[in-house]
């Protein structure tokens, strides 16, 4: 039996979202390609070379929010094509395994924002950012599907595979832009700006460590996983973003940003490390008539740790922005330079595109390119230009081309902005 | 304006609306392996130290143990069936005679003797008065006393009961062949005057309850009490190996001061089969066994042993093991020196039949008189049913004993399973365990050699049944020559099993 479920009805409520990278709520419905496009309260976390004094918004509390979900495997198809079946063989077995390529990475995450405005080229601007990536190895989902098989199989797991991410911080930022850099005349008007972050640390958790292997034949049962899983809450931190505008032909904008300057947060308030290790060696099926307690060994300790900084790599990006009378087009790079809940080693681009058919109404389109722990997205999104008034949603759909079947995740956004 | 939007609209709603399939479990089948058991089954494992032990050069041995013994040796008695009746009695002197004290089968011969019974009679025929005494040196009376009779006058035979006198002079080392009589008369007669006659007696049993001296051929029976082998042969077992070694020894505790000759026979019984055998207890010159006697320092111990024939008796794999028709032949030594025996005194023996795990084993199928059940409830039935589809048991062992064996399962759904009769059950299967001393291809070089017994879904359906009847029927490796099953720590069979099942996982 189906049921149907309408997507947009959804769309009302939520708005935004990113999967590893940072983000405010309008930024998906270009798939990140924001930098150039950013303006007012947006300008503090994406360009704040960018704040000027002709662009003054209001951020209203709630109202600008996203959520995210999503994984690299499974989809909507792939869960009818399960439940479709009464039986699964094995080449319907091997179409699901064909699904993940090396575990299944879950994310889930939402920003909101909580106040900002702006006066003169100066923003205020406070938003809180949560995010969580759990990923497992896709060995668990071949023992479910498979078995052991003959026993003549080792299984291995480590932290690579399998893993849980978590980070929750909220920020304060000021930024101030359109600081004209001095340079000859001959060369066209470059704006400076910079965003300073006071950052609040809510939680992190992280797996330090994930070691196990599993083996079941003659040799007997033998299991081993240790667990090593740091937690830490209430912290403070810094952070810092550098962005330069320009626009060296008419209708071409270009600009450069490097992020999280000194990013970090030191967790201190709460800290702990949770060690947990199980074993049990040459298990028998004979073995268990005897004490159950002799048969394994599980030890579980949980000690506060000293206090830990979470670092937050360096993110530079470069965009370029093209605009026509009833549109506008644009193109981001961004290479992160170390690996992290929201940033990642491996560059990217985005492009986006803006088409307003109308003064009214803007119709936004986006498409991210992939890496390896960064599934292609394309977004949509439509937006609303009434007056001083700017609201707008937005939708986010991983490795397809719109919210359906094969969507690995989705992303929800709206926005609602007061622009005078 | 509005057309637009109302198409951008439909467009959306178009995009996001997917048919999503109402959640529910699909059934598929997982391969599972799961390791069942890793142990060694060590020979020593056997030993219940009561008829399963541990022998010379740690050599696994099946024993029995038995005890028997003589009766109280009794008393010994002999009748001199002397009579002398013509003393010529002589007033005025002491007239000494010698009685002769004869058995006359020539059995017993005293040289101290403690009367139980016994007696002696005495008369005097005379002419004149006359008052007579008449005393026995060798007869003295539990006091110590010197036996005196005195006679007044003519009598008839008078009677004299000798129990608790004793004869002869205890550890005096000499025979008492003779009992010295001395014979006084007093009359007023003068002396050397014949006065009549006299006359003595020995014709009652002399029963003596403690006797120092010489016995010869005296025989005394020995009654055994049997011992039982608890241990469960299989069936027809006795056909598949031919025993090589077997050894009876025997531990006789004489307390008697006289020396004796063991005869008896071992006797073996296998209830069962109903057959029977037995061997003289000889020794390796086909002669009987001798008994040392004790000596004043108390009983003497004799152990012996033989081998000769007795693995021919214990073939038959005899549950029940007996000492019977024994007895002593007891002798003075021939030496002549003096021996003793109390009326309480006995030989006690002890023997033990020792059957060392020293065997050819020889082809042989033999099979378990009953199946075993397995019962199966109805969710177990169910369970089996529904999600098993293939179940196989892998065993891997390692054999250290010269023994090796092929044991086919009859599996079956019924209780009457006649292996030679496909019809009445199921399936089989087979598995072999080759012995220690087998060097094949099916042994990999760490001795361990595998198992493969796989139940398909058909085979499967049988344990729908509340009950399934197993029957085993093993085939014995037949052995190269003889073998030795050893019950040291490096001897034992090693398993290791996994099962590996095809199960089916649903709702």
């Amino acid at each position: 039996m189906k049921k149907q479920i309408i997507l947009p009805f959804l769309l009302i409520f939520f708005t935004a979202a990113l999967w590893g990278g940072n983000f405010t709520p309008r930024s998906l419905l270009v798939s990140d390609s924001y930098m150039l496009r950013a303006r007012g309260c947006d300008a503090n976390y994406w360009n704040p070379a960018l704040l000027n004094r002709q662009t003054k918004d209001i951020w209203l509390p709630v109202l600008n929010l996203g959520v995210h979900v999503g994984n690299n495997a499974a989809d909507l198809d792939l869960y009818n094509y399960v439940m479709d079946r009464e039986f699964l063989d094995e080449e319907d077995k091997n179409h699901i395994m064909d699904a993940f390529k090396e575990n299944l990475a879950l994310s889930l995450g939402g920003q909101i924002a909580l106040f900002g405005f702006t006066t003169g080229n100066v923003a205020l601007s406070s938003s809180v950012h949560l995010n969580a990536k759990a990923s497992l190895d896709r060995t668990y989902l071949k023992l479910l599907l498979f078995g052991n098989g003959d026993g003549s199989e080792v299984f291995n797991f480590d932290e690579t595979d399998t893993n849980l991410e978590g980070l929750g911080y909220f920020d304060v930022t000021v930024g101030v832009g359109d600081i004209l850099i001095p340079l000859p005349e001959t060369v066209p008007d470059i704006k400076f700006g910079f965003a300073v972050s006071a950052l609040g640390g809510i939680l992190n958790t992280t797996t330090n460590s994930f070691e196990g292997h599993l083996s079941s034949n003659l040799d007997g049962f033998n299991f081993q996983q240790n667990v090593k899983q740091l937690a830490g809450a209430g912290g403070y931190g810094a952070k810092a973003m550098l962005g330069l505008y320009s626009e060296p032909i008419k209708n071409l904008s270009v600009g450069a940003t490097l992020d999280n300057a000194i990013g970090f947060i030191r967790w201190g308030m709460i800290r702990e490390e949770l060690d947990i290790s199980i074993s049990v060696d040459s298990l028998y099926a004979i073995d268990l008539l005897e004490d159950i307690e002799d048969i394994y060994s599980y030890e579980i300790s949980q000690e506060k740790t000293d206090s830990y900084t979470s670092r937050i790599p360096v993110e530079l990006r470069f965009a370029a922005q093209y605009d026509f009378p009833q549109a506008s087009i644009s193109v981001d790079y961004i290479q992160g330079f170390g690996d992290s809940p929201e940033t990642s080693r491996q560059a990217r681009f985005a492009l986006g595109a803006e088409l307003r058919p109308i003064p009214l109404i803007s119709i936004y389109l986006g498409y991210g390119t992939p890496t390896r722990n960064y599934p292609w997205r394309t977004s949509l999104g439509l937006g609303f230009n009434v007056g001083i008034l700017e609201f707008g949603m937005g939708v986010q759909s991983i490795e397809q081309f719109y919210p359906g079947y094969t969507s690995k995740g989705i992303a929800l956004a709206n926005y609602f902005n007061i622009r005078f | 304006m509005k057309r637009f939007l109302l198409a951008l609209t439909a467009a959306l709603l178009l995009l996001a609306a997917c048919n999503i399939s109402k959640p529910r479990i699909p059934s598929w089948d997982v391969d599972l392996t799961v390791p069942l058991l890793n142990e060694r089954f060590f020979v020593s494992d056997l030993v219940d130290s009561v008829n399963i032990v541990i022998g010379t050069s740690d050599v696994l041995t099946i024993t029995s143990t038995g005890e028997a013994s003589t009766p109280d040796f009794g008393k010994v008695s002999f009748n001199p069936e002397l009579s002398i009746e013509d003393l010529v009695l002589i007033s005025g002197m002491d007239i000494p005679f010698l009685i002769p004290l004869e058995d006359p089968a020539g059995s017993v011969f005293v040289s101290y003797g403690h009367l139980f019974q016994g007696g002696l009679d005495f008369q005097a025929q005379l002419n004149e008065p006359a008052q007579i005494t008449v005393k026995f040196p060798d007869i003295k009376s539990a006091t110590g006393e010197t036996l005196t009779l005195n006679v007044n006058g003519n009598t008839g035979w008078q009677h004299k009961d000798l129990a608790d006198y004793t004869f002869g002079v205890e550890n005096s080392g000499v025979i008492l062949n003779s009992l010295r009589m001395n014979i006084s008369i007093q009359s007023l007669q003068p002396d050397g005057t014949p006065l009549g006659i006299g006359g003595i007696r020995l014709q009652n049993n002399l029963v003596f309850d403690h006797l120092q001296g010489h016995l010869y051929d005296f025989r005394r029976e020995v009654a055994g009490t049997y011992t039982t082998i608890e241990i469960e042969y299989p069936e027809d077992f006795e056909d598949a190996v031919e025993l090589q070694e077997a050894r009876v020894f025997m531990t006789l505790t004489n307390q008697l001061g006289f020396g004796a000759a063991f005869h008896g026979k071992i006797r073996a019984i296998n209830e069962k089969t109903g057959q029977e055998r037995w061997i003289d207890v000889l020794d390796d010159d086909g002669l009987p066994f001798g008994v040392e006697p004790a000596d004043i320092n108390g009983p003497k111990i004799t152990e012996l042993s033989f081998s000769e024939g007795v693995s021919t008796v214990l073939q038959i794999m005899p549950n029940k093991v007996e000492l019977v028709d024994g007895y002593l032949i007891f002798n003075t030594d021939s030496g002549g020196s003096i021996g003793f025996v109390h009326a309480t005194d006995r030989v006690l023996c002890k023997y033990q039949v020792d059957l060392p795990c020293h065997f050819v084993l020889n082809e042989h199928e033999f099979t378990m008189p009953t199946p075993s059940v397995i019962e199966l409830s109805h969710e177990t039935q169910t369970q089996i049913m529904n999600r098993a589809q293939s179940v196989a048991l892998t065993l891997g062992m390692i054999n250290r004993i010269p023994v090796g064996a092929s044991i086919t399962i009859y599996f079956g759904n019924t209780e009457s399973i006649d292996i030679q009769n496909p019809s009445t059950y199921s399936f089989s299967k087979q598995a072999t365990l080759h012995s220690s001393e087998y060097t094949g291809p099916d042994v990999n070089e760490e001795g361990e050699q595998f198992v493969h017994l796989a139940l398909d879904k058909e085979e499967l359906r049988l344990f729908s049944n509340p009950r399934v009847y197993l029957l085993a029927a093993i085939s014995l490796e037949p052995s190269l020559g003889p073998v030795i099953i050893h019950a040291s720590p490096a001897d034992y069979i090693q398993i290791r099993g996994m099962l590996s099942v095809k199960l089916r996982v649903s709702e």
